[in-house]
C-alpha cells in the first residue's frame, strides 16, 4: 500500500475503514476476520523495514483499526458511532432524564455490590444479571434502529453506559478479591 | 559429472529441511556478482526448473542449474565448525582465486 | 571468512548484503542470543561453549569489565563490584529499589537518579545492562561473522513503561538497532506456536530469576492475538533462593555476616534450591569468612513449606489474567511453562492444580525458549521472511491522567491492543486559567499517588477563557514496542505541546547522549579502522587477482579496455595510499564492474581448456 493510499484511510470512520455497512446489526465472526486481515495489510510490522514516515504512518493506522474494532465491537459504542453519524451527538454525562425506576434499580445494584464485599461467587451472580439486562437492552435498541427511532436509542446507550460502568466495578472489585 | 556432500552438511541439510517442513532438496548455484566475479547460493528447492540437473549424495538431493553445474562441477558441500561460527563451505576444484569473504570466487 | 547458510528460494542472497537479525533474552539471572541460521532458530553459544551467559558484571581495579561467567567468579570476593540481577534495578528508584530484595551494593541516589557505588566509577542498572547486551552483540557477531542489522530485545509482559524505556535506552548504548521490544511470555508462544503450527488458546506461565508473567494468547490462522497478560515484577527465582538464605542465617543464629558471607550463602542457597529438585534431601558444609564452618542439611519438604507462601502468591496473576481475558482455565489448550523456576516440582504442580492437572508443556527448554522466540521475531521484522504470521500483543497496565483530587482518569485500559491511539478532551477549571499540567500516571488504582508516576508537562498558551470553555485533546499513543507519547492540543487556538515519556527518575536525554557519544566515539573510531581494512583488503585481492588475470588472459581484452582497467588500477592504488575509504569503496565497484565482461569471457576459456583438457570418458 501507498503511502497517499494509507492516509486517504485514515480519514474514514470505522464503518469504511472495515468496509461494512452502516447497522447496528454485526457478525462477530465477519468483524475479527476483517479485523486480523487489515491488520496483516497495516501492521507496523510490515513496514519494519521501510522509511520512518511510512513506519509511522502505519502505526497510526493500525491503532486506527484497533479502535475501530474495539468500536465496532462494543454495542455502546457502535450505536453511538452510528447515532453520530447520523448527526445526533450523545453527552453521557447529562443523565438528567433518566427515568425514575432505573435509577432506584441502580442504587439497589450498588447496595447488592457493597453487601457482596469479596465474595467472588456473589460478584459473579452479579456480573451475570447485569449481562442479562444489558442483553435485553442490546435487543431494544436493535430493534428501536430498525424502526428509526434514534432519539430512543439515545436514552437506552445512556442505561447501557451504567450497566458497563457497574460491571466494571464488579470486576474491579472480583480482581481486588482474588 | 558429480556434486557431493559431506557427512556433516547431509545432516544438517536434512535437519534443516525437516525442520522447515517443505522442500525436496537444496540448491547450490553461482551467480555472476561479487568482488572475484563468481558468487556461491545456496537456497532450500521446492519446485525444480526444466534446466536443473540433479544429483544425490548421502541421501541428500542436490540440484543444481546446468550454467553453475559448469563452475560447480566436482564441488563438495561441506558444514563446518571455524572458532565460534558455524555453517556450510564449498570444496570447489575449478577456483583459482577466492576473495577474502570465501562467499565469490574466480575459476 | 563468513561460512554460509541455507536461504530461502529468491530471498536475497548477494554476498554480505543479507541482513543477520537477532534476539535477546535479557534474563536477570542468565541471558541469551539466538538468531536463524539455514531456517531453523538456533540459540548461540558463548566463548564457554555454552548457551547460557550469566547476567553479572564485574567492573575491577583495571578500567577492564567482565560479563558473565568470567565476572561470577568475582561474586564472593568483591561482592560490592560484581553487579548481578541488575533487571531488578531497572527504571526503578529508590524507595521500590530499597523495598525488595537486599542487594550488598552501595546505591547513590542523585536527583532520582539510582546508581551503584563501583570501583570503575558509579553505574547506573541501564549502564550495567547495557554491557550484558554489548556482550551479546559481540558474541553473536563473532559467531555470525557478519555485521547485525538488527535485534529483538525481550522483556517482562508486565514491565512498567519506565522499566521499557530503561531497557530501550541500554539497548540504544550497546550499539544495537533495535527492531522491537517483545514481551517475553510472548516470545515463548511464538516459538512453541510456530513449531507446532496448530491453532489454539495458550496460557503462558513464565517464572524467570526476578520476575513473573502470565499471558493468554490466542494463535488462530496466522494471527497471534494476546488476549491478557498479568504478573509480578517483584516475584522470581531469586525470592526463592532468598527464602533459603534466610532459613540457614536464622536457624544457625547466625550475626556479624560479611557481604561476602551473605553473597556466598545466597549462591550456595541457589544451588540447594536447584539441587532439590532432584534430591529429597540435602547435606553441605560452607566456612564462613570468620572461619567458622557451617554444617547445613536441607529437605525438599522444608523447603517446600518455605516457600508455599510465595507460590501461591505467583499463582495469582494467573487467576487475574484468566479474568481479563474472560476464558475459563478449561478454556486452555495448553499450559506453557517458561523460565528456569518452573523446574521446580512444587510450582509445576501448584500451576498444573489450576488447570484440573492438566499436563503442562515445556518441550522446549525453559531456558532458551524465549530467546528463540525473539530470532523468530527478529527475523520477520528485518525481511528475511515474507510475513505468513502477525502478533498482536497489548499493554499490560492501564495509561490514565491525574485528574481534579489526585484522582486518575483512565485513558488506555490494560490490555488494550498495540499499537494505540486514544484521544481525550479536557477542560480548564478556572476563569482565564492559561496553562494546565498534566501529570502521567500507569497502574490500576484509583488515586494517582498510588500508580506509577511517568512524566509531568505542561500545556502553556491556553487563551483567556471562561472556566469549561477551553477543549484540550490530549492524546495517548503507544506504539508497537509498547511505548508511549503523549500531545496535548487545545482545540480552539491549536496551541499544541507534546513528550515522549522518559521515566521522571531515569536518564534524562542528555545523559543518554554523553553515554551514547563516550561509546559511539569508542566505536566509530573501531569502526572507521575496520571499514578501511576492509576496503583495502578487499581492493588489494582484487587488484592482485586482476594483473594476475590481465598477465595470463590479457588478449582477450581490446585495447580500450585494458587502457580503462588499468586507469582505475592505478586510482585505486592511489586511493589504498591515501587511506581514502569511501573512494577505494567507490573504485572498487568501478573497477568490478569494469571487469565483469573480462571475467566472463575468461571463464568461458578456463572451462573450454579444462573441458578440452579431460578425456571423452571424464566428460561422460
Amino acid at each position: 500500500m501507498t503511502s497517499e493510499e494509507l492516509t486517504e484511510l485514515l480519514k474514514s470512520n470505522s464503518f469504511e475503514l472495515f468496509n461494512l455497512p452502516i447497522e447496528f446489526q454485526i457478525d462477530p465472526t465477519t468483524l475479527e476476520a476483517k479485523y486480523h486481515s487489515l491488520q496483516k495489510q497495516i501492521h507496523p510490522d510490515n513496514f519494519s523495514v521501510n522509511r520512518n514516515e511510512e513506519k509511522l504512518l502505519a502505526t497510526s493506522l493500525s491503532s486506527k483499526i484497533n479502535d475501530a474494532y474495539q468500536t465496532l465491537a462494543s454495542p455502546i459504542k457502535r450505536a453511538k458511532l452510528i447515532l453520530e453519524l447520523n448527526g445526533l451527538k450523545i453527552n453521557l454525562a447529562e443523565n438528567n432524564q433518566l427515568p425514575e425506576n432505573f435509577l432506584i434499580e441502580q442504587m439497589e445494584t450498588h447496595e447488592t455490590i457493597a453487601e457482596a464485599n469479596d465474595d467472588i461467587d456473589k460478584l459473579d451472580a452479579i456480573i451475570y444479571e447485569l449481562e442479562q439486562k444489558k442483553d435485553h437492552l442490546i435487543a431494544q435498541i436493535e430493534e428501536h434502529f430498525v424502526n428509526e427511532n434514534l432519539q430512543i436509542i439515545v436514552e437506552l446507550i445512556k442505561q447501557l453506559s451504567f450497566y458497563d460502568k457497574l460491571i466494571l466495578l464488579v470486576e474491579n472489585n472480583i480482581q481486588n478479591a482474588l | 559429472m558429480s556434486i557431493t556432500v559431506t557427512e556433516a552438511a547431509a545432516n544438517r541439510v536434512s535437519k534443516f529441511l525437516s525442520n522447515r517442513g517443505k522442500g525436496i532438496g537444496v540448491r547450490l548455484g553461482v551467480k555472476t556478482t561479487g568482488c572475484s566475479g563468481l558468487a556461491y547460493k545456496l537456497e532450500f528447492v521446492d519446485n525444480k526448473n526444466s534446466d536443473d540437473v540433479e544429483f544425490e549424495s548421502k541421501g541428500v538431493v542436490i540440484i543444481v542449474d546446468k550454467k553453475s553445474l559448469q563452475y560447480l562441477d566436482g564441488t563438495q558441500l561441506d558444514y563446518v565448525k571455524e572458532g565460534m561460527q558455524e555453517g556450510f563451505k564449498f570444496a570447489n576444484p575449478n577456483v583459482k582465486d577466492e576473495c577474502g569473504c570465501g562467499e565469490s570466487f574466480t575459476v | 571468512m563468513a561460512l554460509l547458510q541455507i536461504a530461502e528460494p529468491g530471498s536475497i542472497n548477494e554476498p554480505h548484503k543479507r541482513k543477520i537479525a537477532i534476539g535477546i533474552d535479557l534474563g536477570t539471572t542468565n541471558s541469551l542470543v539466538a538468531t536463524i541460521k539455514s531456517g531453523m532458530p538456533i540459540v548461540l553459544n558463548n566463548e564457554h561453549d555454552e548457551k547460557l551467559t550469566p547476567s553479572v558484571v564485574y567492573y575491577g581495579e583495571t578500567s577492564k569489565i567482565k560479563v558473565g561467567k568470567d565476572a561470577l567468579k568475582h561474586l564472593i570476593t568483591d561482592p560490592s563490584n560484581t553487579i548481578l540481577s541488575v533487571k531488578r534495578l531497572l527504571g526503578k528508584d529508590i524507595n521500590e529499589i530499597e523495598l525488595s530484595a537486599k542487594l550488598p551494593y552501595n546505591f547513590t541516589d542523585e536527583n532520582n537518579m539510582v546508581k551503584i557505588k563501583t570501583i570503575q566509577g558509579d553505574k547506573s542498572p541501564v549502564q550495567v545492562s547495557a554491557d550484558i547486551l554489548s556482550k551479546l552483540s559481540y558474541l553473536a557477531s563473532q559467531s555470525l561473522g557478519e555485521e547485525i542489522t538488527g535485534a529483538v530485545v525481550t522483556v517482562p509482559a508486565y514491565f512498567n513503561e519506565a522499566q521499557r524505556q530503561a531497557t530501550k535506552q541500554a539497548a540504544h548504548i550497546a550499539g544495537l538497532n533495535v527492531l522491537r521490544l517483545l514481551n517475553e511470555p510472548t516470545a515463548a508462544a511464538i516459538a512453541y506456536g510456530l513449531d507446532n503450527k496448530t491453532d489454539g488458546t495458550f496460557l503462558v506461565y513464565d517464572l524467570g530469576g526476578g520476575t513473573l508473567d502470565v499471558s493468554v494468547l490466542k494463535f488462530s490462522k496466522g494471527i497471534f492475538q494476546v488476549l491478557a497478560v498479568n504478573g509480578n515484577t517483584a516475584i522470581g527465582g531469586d525470592d526463592f533462593d532468598h527464602l533459603i538464605c534466610k532459613h540457614i542465617i536464622d536457624n544457625q543464629n547466625l550475626t556479624n555476616l560479611t557481604k561476602e558471607d551473605i553473597a556466598s550463602l545466597i549462591q550456595l542457597s541457589k544451588n540447594l534450591k536447584e539441587q532439590l529438585s532432584f534430591n529429597e534431601s540435602l547435606s553441605t558444609n560452607i566456612e564462613l569468612s570468620s572461619k567458622q564452618v557451617l554444617n547445613i542439611t536441607i529437605t525438599q519438604k522444608e523447603f517446600y513449606n518455605l516457600s508455599n507462601n510465595l507460590v501461591n502468591q505467583s499463582l495469582l496473576p494467573i487467576k487475574k489474567v484468566l479474568r481479563d481475558a474472560k476464558i475459563n482455565s478449561n478454556e486452555i489448550d495448553e499450559v506453557i511453562m517458561v523460565g528456569g523456576s518452573t523446574r521446580m516440582p512444587n510450582i509445576k504442580d501448584a500451576v498444573s492444580g489450576l488447570f484440573n492437572q492438566k499436563k503442562l508443556l515445556s518441550s522446549i527448554d525453559p531456558d532458551l525458549v524465549v530467546a528463540i522466540g525473539a530470532a523468530i521475531q527478529a527475523d520477520i521484522l528485518v525481511g528475511n521472511k515474507k510475513d505468513d504470521w502477525l502478533l498482536l500483543d497489548v499493554t499490560p497496565l492501564s495509561l490514565g491522567i491525574e485528574t481534579m483530587g489526585g484522582l486518575v482518569e483512565k485513558i488506555i485500559p490494560r490490555n488494550s491492543t498495540i499499537p494505540i491511539t486514544i484521544a481525550q478532551d479536557f477542560t480548564t477549571q478556572k476563569d482565564g486559567q492559561n496553562a494546565m499540567s498534566l501529570h502521567i500516571v500507569q497502574g490500576e488504582r484509583e488515586l494517582s499517588h498510588e500508580c506509577r508516576s511517568l512524566a509531568k508537562f505542561s500545556l502553556k498558551g491556553i487563551p483567556p477563557m471562561a472556566a469549561g470553555t477551553a477543549r484540550i485533546r490530549i492524546t495517548f499513543q503507544i506504539d508497537a514496542d509498547g511505548l508511549l507519547s503523549v500531545r496535548a492540543k487545545e482545540q480552539t487556538t491549536g496551541i499544541e505541546s507534546s513528550i515522549t515519556v522518559r521515566p521522571s527518575f531515569g536518564l534524562a536525554d542528555t545523559q543518554i547522549e554523553q553515554m551514547l557519544n563516550d561509546s559511539i566515539k569508542h566505536a566509530k573510531e573501531d569502526i572507521e579502522t575496520r571499514m578501511l581494512a576492509e576496503a583495502q583488503n578487499k581492493a588489494t585481492s582484487l587488484i592482485t587477482m586482476l594483473e594476475h588475470a590481465i598477465e595470463i588472459d590479457g588478449d582477450l581484452l581490446i585495447d580500450e579496455e585494458k587502457s580503462q582497467l588499468k586507469t582505475i588500477l592505478a586510482n585505486l592504488n592511489q586511493a589504498i595510499e591515501q587511506q581514502n575509504t569511501n573512494l577505494i569503496t567507490k573504485l572498487t565497484d568501478q573497477l568490478t564492474n569494469a571487469a565483469e565482461t573480462f571475467a566472463v569471457k575468461r571463464t568461458n576459456r578456463a572451462l573450454k581448456q579444462s573441458l578440452s583438457g579431460k578425456t571423452i570418458n571424464e566428460v561422460e
